[in-house]
C-alpha cells in the first residue's frame, strides 16, 4: 500500500503494534509474573509459612497416603472427589483436598485445601481467601471482570497482532547484525529505539516461541475448522483420540469399599521405578466404578501431558493403558505447549525465562514511548507556540503511564491488600484483585490530568518505594521474615522478597533517571539536543517513523 | 539434577563469545581499546566468539540433554547478550577485563564441580 | 445524480477508507483463509486423523499471518479482498470434493 514493501512493513509495525499495545503490555506482566505462581500463592498464605515445609520423602509415602486416606473419609466423606498432593519443589507441603459437590445449579463444587503440619502436629485448615498467583494466571488470559470466552478471543486477537508486529518487526531491522550490540544512550528517541530494538532482537526466539505457542494453547478455541471437517465437529471423539484416559467414568450407583491407596504403590513402583509421585486423585467415591489416579512428577521432562496410572478403586486393578511413545506430531504439539506454560523449568531456567519476559514487556513499552516521543517531537512547534498535544498523543501519553508505570505499582497494592485486608473480611479474595484494579484507576486518573515526567516520577518512586517495602510487610504480617526464611532455606519465600526488592531498585533507578533527565531538559535548549542526532541517524527515525 | 554450576559457567563462557563478537565489530572494538581494530583481529574474534558459542552449546546439550539444553542455552545466550550490551554501553573500557574476569570464573566452576 | 456519483467515488478513494478496507480483509479474510486451510490440512494430510488435525491447526496461524500481511502489501485494497475470496472459495470447494 506503500510505494515499496518495506515502507508497508513499517508502517504496519506501527501501527498494528500500537493499536494492541496496552492489552499487550498486561497479557505479557501477567505471563511474565505467572512463572511465578505458585511462590506468589505460598507468599500470600502466611498460615503455610511454617510447620508444614518438607521434601517428598519416598519411604514415608505408604503412611502418607493411609494417613491421607484416613483423613479424607473422616472429613470429606461426600465429596466429589479427593487428591492427595504430595511435596514438590515448588508447592512444598503435603496437603489433602476436595471437591465439594456441586451445588444445584453450579458446574464445579468448592474447593478445600487442608495442609498437613510436619510432626504430626494435625492440619492447617484455615487460610486466608485470596487468589494469590492464580490471579495474574487467570489475569494473563481470562483478564478481568468479563466473561472467560469474550477474554480469550480478545486475548487471541492481540497475540495475532503481536506475531504480526513481531515478523513486520524483523523485515523492517535491517540492521539487525550490524547493531546487535549498539545501544547509545542519552540520545533521545535514538536511544528508545535503541532500547526497543535490543530488548526485540536479544529474545526474539522468546517472543516468537510465547507468541506462537500463547496462540497454540488455545487454538481448539480459535480454529476448531479442522474439527469441523476431519471429524464432523465431533469435538469430544477428537479429544478422546487426543488423551486417551482421559475419559471420565460415570458413577453406577452401587456402593462398594474402595482399598487402601498405598497397597497400589508396589504396583506403580513397577511401572515408573523411583519417579516421584505428585499427586493422588479419587474419583467417584466408594462407587463401584471408583476410579484411584496416580500424576507423576514430570520434573525436568518438556511435557504438559499428565499421564496417569489409573486404578480401579474396588480391585485395585490397573485400568488405564500404558501409551505407546508419542508420535513426532503429538511430541511436537506437547513441546510447544510445555514451552509456554515452562513447568519444567528448574529454578535457574526460570529465571531464564522471567528475565526474557522482561525483555518483551520492555519491548512493548518501549515501542510505545518511542512512538509517544517521536510524535511529540513532530508536534514540538505548535506546542510551543501554546497548541495542545494532539488527543492522539495525549492518549497515548495518558496510556503509557497508566500501563508502564502504573502495572507494578497495581501488583503491589494486591500484595500488601494481601496482608492488610482483614481475613474474615466477605469477598476477600475479589477485594484484593479489586485493589489491583483500582490502583491501576487511580494511575490512569492522574494520568488523564498530568502526563509530564513528574507524574511518571511519582507513580514509579511510589510503586518503588512500596515494592522496596515488600520484606517489612512479610516480616510485620506473618510469623517468618527474610532472615528466618533464609536459615529454613525457604527459597521461594526468600526469593519472592527479594524479586519484590529488586523490582523496586530498578523502579527507583527509573525514577531517578527521569529525573536527572528532566534537571536536564530544563538546562539545555531542544536545538542542543537535536544536534546528536546525526543526519544518517535522523533519516533512519524517519524511515520507522511509518505514517 | 541440574547441575546450577555448569548453567553458570555456561553463562560466563556466553558472555565470553558474545563479547567477542561485539569486539569484532569496529565501533565496539574502538570504544574498549581506544584504537581501530586490524581486519585480522576483528575476524579472529568473530571466529573465536563463534567457536565458543558453538562449544558451549555442545557442552549444555551433551550434560542437560538435547530438548532442555537447547530451551536453557537460548534463555542463557539472551541474558548473557543483555550483560554485554549493558558493559558496551556503559562501561566499554571494562569490558574485556570482565570477560578475562568471567571466563576465570567459569573455568574454576568447571574445576569445582 | 453526478454530483453524489463524485461524493461516493471520493469516498472509495480517502486514505481511511483504504486502511479500513486492507484490515477488515486481513481480519476476517485473512481468518477465513485460515480456517479453510485448516479445513482441507485436516482431510488431506497423509497422517492419522487426529494429528493431521494438529498439524492443520498448529499450521493455520501461519496461514492467517501471510494473509494478513498479503492484504497490506497487495497495491489496490480491492485486490486483497479478491485474492483472499477466490483463495477461500477456492479451498472450501476442494473440502466439498474430498469431504
Amino acid at each position: 500500500m506503500k510505494e515499496t514493501f518495506f515502507r508497508t512493513m513499517t508502517w504496519l509495525h506501527t501501527w498494528v503494534g500500537l493499536l494492541v499495545c496496552w492489552v499487550l503490555l498486561l497479557v505479557f506482566f501477567a505471563g511474565t509474573v505467572s512463572y511465578y505462581r505458585y511462590e506468589i500463592s505460598l507468599w500470600t498464605q502466611p498460615e503455610l509459612h511454617s510447620e508444614v515445609f518438607q521434601h517428598y520423602q519416598e519411604n514415608h509415602l505408604e503412611q502418607q497416603l493411609a494417613q491421607g486416606q484416613d483423613y479424607l473419609e473422616l472429613h470429606a466423606e461426600n465429596a466429589k472427589d479427593w487428591r492427595i498432593n504430595l511435596p514438590i519443589e515448588r508447592k512444598p507441603y503435603l496437603s489433602y483436598s476436595w471437591q465439594t459437590q456441586p451445588k444445584a445449579g453450579q458446574r464445579r463444587g468448592e474447593f478445600i485445601e487442608h495442609v498437613v503440619k510436619t510432626n504430626d502436629q494435625g492440619v492447617v485448615t484455615e487460610t486466608r481467601d485470596s487468589k494469590g498467583g492464580n490471579f495474574f494466571y487467570r489475569l494473563h488470559f481470562d483478564l478481568h471482570y468479563m466473561p472467560a470466552k469474550i477474554a480469550r478471543w480478545i486475548v487471541g486477537f492481540c497475540t495475532m497482532f503481536m506475531l504480526l508486529a513481531l515478523i513486520s518487526g524483523i523485515v523492517i531491522h535491517k540492521r539487525i547484525f550490524k547493531d546487535f550490540f549498539s545501544f547509545r544512550r542519552n540520545k533521545g528517541s535514538r536511544s528508545w529505539l535503541d532500547a526497543h530494538n535490543v530488548s526485540s532482537v536479544l529474545a526474539l526466539p522468546y517472543h516468537l516461541m510465547i507468541t506462537y505457542t500463547g496462540l497454540i494453547t488455545l487454538m481448539m478455541m480459535y480454529m476448531p475448522w479442522g474439527v469441523l471437517t476431519a471429524y464432523d465437529g465431533d469435538t469430544r471423539a477428537f479429544r478422546a483420540e487426543l488423551n486417551p484416559g482421559r475419559e471420565q467414568v460415570k458413577p453406577v450407583g452401587i456402593s462398594a469399599d474402595m482399598v487402601q491407596i498405598n497397597t497400589l504403590l508396589p504396583l506403580v513402583k513397577s511401572y515408573w521405578g523411583e519417579t516421584p509421585i505428585k499427586q493422588v486423585v479419587v474419583t467417584n467415591l466408594n462407587d463401584q466404578n471408583s476410579r484411584i489416579s496416580f500424576y507423576k512428577n514430570t520434573q525436568q521432562a518438556v511435557t504438559d501431558k499428565r499421564i496417569p496410572l489409573v486404578f480401579s478403586g474396588v480391585t485395585g486393578k490397573l485400568v488405564s493403558d500404558i501409551p505407546d511413545s508419542p508420535s513426532a506430531t503429538h511430541a511436537t504439539h506437547d513441546t510447544l505447549m510445555s514451552l509456554h506454560t515452562a513447568r519444567f523449568s528448574e529454578p535457574l531456567l526460570r529465571v531464564f525465562f522471567f528475565i526474557c519476559g522482561i525483555m518483551g514487556c520492555a519491548m512493548i513499552a518501549t515501542g510505545t514511548l518511542l512512538w509517544a516521543v517521536k510524535i511529540r517531537q513532530k508536534q514540538q512547534k505548535n506546542i510551543k507556540n501554546g497548541a495542545k498535544p494532539s488527543l492522539g498523543l495525549r492518549l497515548v501519553e495518558g496510556l503509557n503511564l497508566t500501563f508502564i508505570a502504573g502495572l507494578p505499582v497495581a501488583t503491589c497494592s494486591f500484595f500488601y491488600a494481601n496482608r492488610l485486608l482483614p481475613t474474615e473480611m466477605a469477598n476477600r479474595a475479589q477485594w484484593e484483585v479489586n485493589c489491583f484494579f483500582i490502583t491501576l484507576t487511580l494511575v490512569a486518573m492522574l494520568a488523564c490530568i498530568n502526563r509530564t515526567q513528574t507524574s511518571w516520577r511519582f507513580v514509579l518512586r511510589f510503586g518503588a518505594i512500596g515494592l522496596l517495602a515488600i520484606p517489612a510487610l512479610n516480616a510485620l504480617t506473618s510469623n517468618s521474615h527474610l532472615i528466618n526464611n533464609i536459615s529454613q532455606q525457604q527459597w521461594a519465600l526468600v526469593g519472592f522478597d527479594m524479586m519484590c526488592v529488586l523490582l523496586g531498585g530498578a523502579l527507583w533507578f527509573a525514577s531517578n533517571k527521569l529525573a536527572n533527565k528532566i534537571s536536564l531538559s530544563t538546562s539545555s535548549s531542544p536545538a542542543k539536543h537535536k544536534a546528536n542526532i546525526t543526519p544518517k541517524l535522523a533519516s533512519q527515525i524517519t524511515s520507522t517513523k511509518g505514517a | 539434577m541440574i547441575s546450577n554450576t555448569l548453567i553458570f559457567s555456561l553463562l560466563t563462557f556466553s558472555y565470553l563469545a558474545l563479547g567477542c563478537m561485539a569486539l569484532a565489530m569496529f565501533s565496539h572494538f574502538r570504544d574498549s581499546f581506544k584504537q581501530p581494530p586490524t581486519q585480522a583481529q576483528s575476524r579472529g574474534l568473530y571466529w573465536v566468539g563463534w567457536s565458543i558459542l558453538i562449544a558451549s552449546y555442545y557442552l549444555g546439550i551433551s550434560y542437560l540433554g538435547f530438548a532442555y539444553g537447547s530451551i536453557l542455552f537460548i534463555g542463557i545466550l539472551s541474558f548473557a547478550g543483555l550483560l554485554v550490551i549493558l558493559t558496551a554501553s556503559y562501561r566499554p573500557r571494562h569490558l574485556p577485563h570482565l570477560m578475562a574476569g568471567s571466563t576465570s570464573l567459569g573455568v574454576s566452576l568447571m574445576l569445582i564441580s | 445524480m453526478v454530483l453524489a456519483n463524485c461524493k461516493f467515488r471520493a469516498l472509495f478513494a480517502t486514505k481511511g477508507f483504504d486502511i479500513s478496507s486492507r484490515a477488515l480483509a486481513a481480519i476476517f479474510g485473512g481468518y477465513i483463509v485460515a480456517a479453510t486451510a485448516c479445513g482441507l490440512l485436516s482431510l488431506s494430510l497423509p497422517l492419522p486423523k487426529a494429528e493431521s488435525v494438529l498439524v492443520a491447526m498448529m499450521l493455520s496461524f501461519l496461514f492467517y499471518l501471510a494473509a494478513a500481511l498479503w492484504s497490506f502489501s497487495v497495491r489496490k485494497n480491492w485486490q486483497a479482498w479478491r485474492d483472499l475470496l477466490c483463495i477461500s472459495t477456492l479451498l472450501y470447494l476442494i473440502i466439498l470434493v474430498v469431504g
